[in-house]
């Protein structure tokens, strides 16, 4: 009872007022589906770019292939649920980035990647030429991720991520799981190892690598710095 | 810098809130949060802030702040650490106040933040437990070899980097709170905790190898 009395006496404003210089209007961020919606767009763009500038010439028919287009959708709805998670993850009291979501995405991206890779297994011909059409998919899958990648990371730096390695890792994913998708639709090699090697493994790694800048760059409490 | 603690019981001012009129010795600052308060929701008073209004600011802070400590004094039991912990969280509410949805309810946006604060406190207490743990272990085990112990310590806590070394020994040894440390040697609360953190690691694998 005497130390409620205490706590409700404290003046919290003079315990704040030597860590704050100058009081600075701001502007408040856009809402998550307001950058959610711009993120999207973004990642639609690329996409068409994916298809008009790739090599596949049969994209209607292969789209028809129930396999594929679950794979497909599969990714699309990963990377979005990845982008929306980590949008809202990051501002506080929006959004908790629960276990049960984690492991959602988990199964998900697990399911997509099984009905992705659904390929034939081809005897592969000449090595050289096995790298050379796989490094040109492994650079498409990298640079179609670069921007979105780049863009979701500042989205959410804007705001306040609390858990940086895991929005690293929503990051990641939803940058990714689009930029394995769009290379999909424009890659016109249909072969289980050329996709896992040269499609999978290198999304993976992105994603990985987004943990990692997570860790580093992202934990809003990390940036707020007492200064004297 | 101006600790928490300090600004509770080391101030001149009397510390009492706007709203106590029986006990309220400074008036000037006393209207200045008035201005700003009466009749004012915290989401209003928050949306002020955001656009730049200090007086309603202060006036949030300390209508949520008694919240804030209660939210808190449930995970932390050592005063003055409630009490940095409090600022640290009230800091972070500043900071991040950009993120705040106008029109939103504040508790929850300012409890997710406090929650977190919180956490990341528990988890450094944590990681100052172990390593008392570790001492009484390691000197269970030496038996009656205490001088050998605090040798192997000494060497240890030497053969540490100096920044950890330093940061370690003001939180273990010397038992400064966390921004205590961070204003004795001008790295943020963070960085302290992190080096501390780093010491503790560094000084099991030594002393358990």
């Amino acid at each position: 009872m005497k130390e409620n009395t205490q706590i409700d006496q404290i003046r919290y404003d003079r315990m704040l007022a030597p860590l704050i210089a100058d009081f600075k209007p701001v502007k408040p961020i856009w809402t998550a589906k307001v950058r959610l919606s711009m993120w999207v767009l973004l990642q639609a763009g690329i996409m068409v770019v994916a298809v008009a500038g790739g090599r596949r010439m049969n994209v209607a028919a292969k789209l028809l292939d129930w396999e594929f287009l679950l794979g497909f959708s599969g990714l699309i709805i990963l990377g979005l649920a990845a982008a929306s998670t980590a949008l809202k993850a990051a501002v506080p009291g929006e959004s908790e980035f629960s276990n049960r979501k984690l492991f959602g995405l988990i199964a998900l991206g697990v399911v997509a990647q099984v009905l992705i890779l659904a390929e034939p297994v081809h005897a592969i011909g000449s090595i050289h030429q096995f790298v050379a059409t796989g490094s040109y998919c492994m650079v498409c899958t990298f640079l179609l991720a670069a921007g979105p990648w780049a863009g979701l990371f500042w989205a959410v730096r804007r705001a306040m991520p609390l858990m940086g390695g895991a929005e690293g890792a929503l990051i990641g994913t939803a940058a990714f799981a689009f930029s394995f998708a769009a290379t999909r639709l424009g890659c016109p090699i249909d072969d289980f190892s050329h996709v896992l090697i040269w499609h999978a493994f290198p999304a993976a790694i992105g994603a990985g690598v987004s943990i990692a800048a997570g860790a580093l760059w992202l934990d809003g409490l990390k940036r707020y710095r007492i200064s004297d | 810098m101006m600790l928490a603690s300090e600004s509770l019981h080391g101030s001149n001012q009397p510390l009492m809130i706007w709203s106590n009129s029986s006990n309220r010795p400074d008036r000037s600052m006393s209207r200045e949060i008035e201005s700003a308060a009466p009749g004012r929701t915290r989401r209003e008073l928050m949306q002020l802030a955001q656009a730049g209004d200090r007086e309603a600011f202060n006036a949030l802070v300390n209508d949520i702040g008694p919240e804030i400590m209660r939210f808190l004094r449930r995970r932390i039991v050592d005063r003055s650490e409630l009490e940095d912990t409090c600022q640290e969280t009230l800091l972070a509410i500043y900071q991040s106040r950009h993120t705040y949805q106008p029109g939103r309810p504040v508790e929850p946006w300012v409890f997710a933040i406090a929650r977190y604060v919180g956490a990341r406190h528990f988890k450094t207490t944590r990681a100052r437990n172990q390593f008392q743990e570790l001492s009484v272990e390691t000197s269970q085990q030496g038996g009656s070899s205490n001088h050998g112990l605090e040798i192997e310590a000494r060497q240890a806590l030497g053969a540490l980097p100096d920044k950890q070394r330093e940061a370690f020994t003001m939180l273990n040894i010397e038992g400064l709170s966390l921004a205590e440390a961070s204003t004795r040697t001008g790295a943020s609360i963070g960085t302290i905790k992190v080096r501390a953190h780093r010491a503790y690691e560094r000084l099991k694998r030594l002393m358990l190898a």
